[in-house]
């Protein structure tokens, strides 16, 4: 018995040096059309085993041990997408909030100032939310809480299904902003929150600094208080985590610009659909954007080509406005990248049955076909500071892909399985 | 050798004076054959005004015009300074009162300024170019003040006055006593606890200055000389004490809702104690009534001009009251507190005649040169001299007559109202999802309101009443 478990041993190594993942059987998908991450269009195979692709190519051997699946030469194969921020699987904002005796300091849970807490700790997956997303070709997604000012730090998750919260890819990614007011308490107004955000940057920056001189002399300083609200900054004030700001019109967007520019954090752009407005500033300080694809329907009388109706000057110079504005809406990401500002993706709180279509919509618009899989895919990876394992198909990269029917900007697409972690999922 | 450093030091102080005026977008215009009201040299018939990149550089008649120029023919017409309303909720998105507190120092207006409110465009159309643009009045210590120019179409950030002096909102009597104490049983709930409510928070304004200043101190110390001065454990910055701390130190200056006699002088009193000068008081109904101590204080007034009776603290007033404060000295202006009334502002001083009899010329200085100078802005708007900024309005009759239209108005010599190019529909926006019929929130007294988005807290007696949506008047 020894002896065969030897044999058996040593001809794992002889095949391959990967002792132990050899234990795991390679999977393969053969004859399939790829896309790459920057379009770049491939036919050939891909193996992967566990949640990595051991190779990708038309020259490759498939290992003897592999399960196949024949594409055919027909079956479209995708980099699995990425949401670089979305809020699947977060417990909905409690409704009734408790009155509090005195407002103006009503303690920083019940101020929605909680960027302490981490999704992982909190997400609610017992009717399977992210199965949407996954069935849209997304095998991953930065996570954070839903709340008000300060919900809580960004994790990035491997989506897998109920399963989702035990499968953190990455914690410590950054903290979640927006300017959301918890009702009935300070802040309770935009001024405030902006405000307030300052007030916890100085409240930090001296946390962290007492604790630096404590660890330096116990005897000479008082002990610091435990205060995670603020340790959760201090990652920030270094620079090691960014802020994701979630923000949509130009007004909001340059707001968190000047809170960036006077704390000097690193800063995220999440949904900004008006960021077009303000592509400059964002280019020229590098500052990225997680871009929402939740774009406006259009106005009823744009869907009605044929209407030959009597409308007053008024009305026609609203229409001509309206459509102006509605073509600017859904050209925001195609503005960005022309402004070279770099773009990834964030659903933010968009449903999941209008991604393809609008991805669609916003291909008619012209985004390139490129654009979108690249801002699926690379960029939000980069993003995330998550690219060295993410956004691409490559031997050595995490197995997350997708395979289709018929190419993502035809008609009715969709996935018809997901890898995700190397976990095969068939719709 | 000194000529040369002279020079140079001209060359230096010259690009700081361009620097601090950054504002890029400015205009050229040359005005020709108006009635020239220029606030502060008299009234001039047949006169020019020449404004270059934002400027005025002439006032004359038969002036050269530079080539490139645009000419204005303004035969018949009166030509004045851009009118600029002290006290304005204009253009404020989402939340006039931080009112959770009755301190909120920590707030600004310069955070939360929409440029795309509509409103501005209609201020402009009134002649309005320059505003103070205030917290609401739910606390004791409000927060910090907008001075703004109307550069409508401009990004908020370019509404900005450059330079101004930085101004607060305090708020005496009925609204926060109501607030706080009525609302939420909290100091104050009364107009005793409004002064305790200033007293104790310049108290520990002064105590946090001190510390903070001794670890500023201590800490510079320590970076100096490492070895011998120990590192001081840090005092966090307080923004809220910063800013009131600047306040007693005069760098940040008062602008207090008011309208009793008696917590006009509690006021003064207080801010005597703790030195605190340059102040302005707003609404000040009763401002009639305590006319020697205003000008013993050197305290200055923006009042309404017949806006009263609509709560109790409010009955006694009377429309000579800004007349009767400016003829005895109190620098005194008019201001609008709303969004109707600031496109007639106007009209507003032509009561001033009416009620007191001011002269025409003392009656305008109500509406420019009086509240640039109590918002500390007067060096550069609020009168037609050379040097100073091209804000301007040109109106088809003397601008104090009923039958005035305003034409034109101009910031920094860029024209932002033209009465013969005003199209329906000036939002700077449009919604792709709204219909045609959606008109949106256009009227209403709770927009753009001292309290604005507090008035579900009172019924229509002003008593507290969490239940009823109904009006109580915003002042």
């Amino acid at each position: 018995m020894i002896r065969k478990l030897l044999f058996i041993g040593i001809a794992l190594f002889v095949f391959d040096s990967t002792v132990f993942a050899q234990a795991i059987p390679a999977r393969a998908y053969t004859n399939v059309i790829i896309t790459h991450h920057d379009g770049e269009t491939e036919r050939g195979h891909i193996v992967w085993r566990g949640n990595k692709i051991e190779a990708v190519g038309s020259g490759i051997t498939i290992p003897f041990d592999a399960k196949v699946i024949d594409g055919g030469d027909s079956l479209y194969v995708y980099p699995g997408f990425i949401d670089g921020l979305s809020h699947i699987g977060s417990p909905d904002v409690p409704s009734n909030l408790p009155r509090v005796d005195n407002p103006g300091k009503p303690g920083n849970e019940r101020a929605g100032i909680q960027p302490q807490r981490k999704p992982s700790d909190h997400l609610e997956d017992s009717n399977n939310p992210y199965e949407g997303w996954k069935k849209s070709g997304f095998s991953s997604s930065a996570i954070a809480l839903k709340g008000f000012m300060l919900p809580g730090q960004v994790e990035f998750f491997s989506l897998q299904g109920s399963n989702t919260i035990n499968h953190v890819i990455s914690s410590n990614v950054g903290i979640f902003s927006q300017f959301e007011i918890s009702q009935g308490v300070y802040p309770s107004t935009l001024m405030g929150i902006m405000a307030q955000f300052r007030q916890l940057w100085y409240d930090a920056q001296a946390h962290k600094e007492h604790k630096r001189l404590y660890a330096s002399n116990a005897q000479m300083y008082e002990i610091p208080e435990h205060k995670p609200v603020l340790d959760a900054f201090i990652p920030v004030i270094r620079r090691e985590q960014p802020v994701f700001f979630l923000v949509d019109t130009k007004e909001d967007i340059e707001r968190a610009v000047k809170l960036f520019e006077e704390l000097n954090f690193k800063l995220i752009i999440v949904s900004g659909k008006e960021a077009w407005r303000t592509a400059d500033v964002l280019q020229s300080k590098n500052i990225p954007v997680l871009a929402s694809f939740d774009i406006p329907g259009k106005p009823d009388w744009m869907k009605d080509e044929e209407a030959d109706e009597e409308i007053s000057e008024e009305e026609q110079n609203f229409r001509e406005r309206q459509e102006l504005a509605w073509n600017q809406a859904t050209t925001n990401v195609f503005n960005l990248l022309q402004s070279g500002v770099t773009v990834g993706f964030a659903s933010a709180g968009m449903s999941a049955g209008d991604f393809i279509d609008n991805v669609q919509l916003m291909h008619e618009q012209g985004l390139s076909k490129n654009q979108i899989l690249r801002i699926l895919t690379e960029n939000t990876a980069t993003v995330l500071n998550q690219s060295s394992n993410y956004g691409r198909i490559g031997a050595g990269y995490a197995a997350n892909f997708s395979v289709w029917a018929k190419s993502i900007l035809e008609e009715d697409s969709s996935p018809m399985a997901l890898i995700s972690n190397g976990i095969l999922n068939e719709f | 050798m000194l000529k040369l450093v002279f020079k140079i030091g001209m060359l230096i102080s010259i690009f700081l004076a361009l620097s601090i005026s950054a504002f890029a977008n400015t205009g050229s215009v040359h005005i020709k054959n108006a009635t020239v009201l220029t606030i502060t040299q008299g009234d001039l018939e047949n006169t020019d005004v020449l404004i270059i990149d934002g400027k005025i550089t002439q006032i004359g008649q038969n002036l050269q015009t530079p080539r490139g120029v645009d000419i204005l023919d303004a035969e018949g017409m009166y030509v004045m300074p851009g009118i600029i309303d002290s006290h304005s909720h204009l253009a404020i998105t989402r939340g006039v009162n931080e009112w959770m507190n009755p301190v909120s120092a920590e707030v600004t207006m310069k955070d939360v300024l929409n440029p795309n409110d509509v409103g501005i465009y209609r201020a402009l159309a009134g002649g309005v170019t320059s505003a103070q643009i205030k917290h609401g009045s739910a606390n004791v210590i409000g927060g910090r003040s907008a001075t703004v120019k109307f550069r409508f179409g401009e990004s908020a950030a370019d509404f900005i006055f450059e330079g101004a002096p930085q101004l607060i909102k305090f708020a005496l009597g009925e609204n926060p006593t109501r607030v706080h104490g009525q609302g939420r049983g909290i100091q104050p709930r009364t107009r005793m606890g409004v002064e305790q409510v200033v007293r104790e928070t310049f108290d520990a304004a002064l105590d946090y200055r001190a510390r903070r200043n001794a670890y500023l101190e201590a800490k510079e110390l320590h970076d100096r000389r490492p070895r011998r001065n120990p590192a001081p454990q840090p005092v966090p910055k307080n923004l809220r004490l910063e800013v009131v701390a600047d306040i007693l130190e005069g760098k940040v200056l008062v602008q207090s809702h008011c309208y009793r006699a008696d917590e006009i002088l509690m006021l003064m009193r207080v801010f005597n104690d703790y030195g605190v000068e340059n102040y302005t008081f707003h609404h000040i109904t009763e401002g009639y009534k305590v006319i020697p101590e205003l000008v013993a204080n050197n305290a200055a007034a923006s009042s309404f001009m017949d806006w009263w009776a609509f709560k109790f603290e409010a009955y006694f007033a009377t429309s000579y009251s800004p007349a009767m404060m400016f003829q005895q000295g109190v620098l005194t202006s008019l201001h609008s507190d709303s969004p109707a009334l600031i496109r007639h502002m106007n009209h507003e001083a032509a009561k001033a005649v009416k009620y007191g009899g001011l002269t025409k010329n003392e009656a305008l200085k109500l509406i420019t040169i009086n509240p640039a100078i109590q918002m500390g802005i007067s060096d550069r708007v609020g009168s037609l001299e050379v040097g100073k900024d091209g804000d301007i309005s040109i109106w088809s009759a003397h601008p104090l007559s009923i039958y005035a239209v305003n034409q034109y108005t101009f910031v920094d010599g860029v024209q932002r109202f033209n009465i013969n190019e005003d199209p329906d529909d000036m939002r700077l926006q449009v919604d792709p999802e709204f219909d045609f019929t959606y008109r949106g929130n256009i009227t209403g007294r709770e927009h753009d309101a001292c309290l604005e988005n507090l008035f579900y807290l009172f019924d229509s007696t002003g008593q507290i009443h969490s239940h009823s949506h109904s009006h109580s008047h915003s002042h």
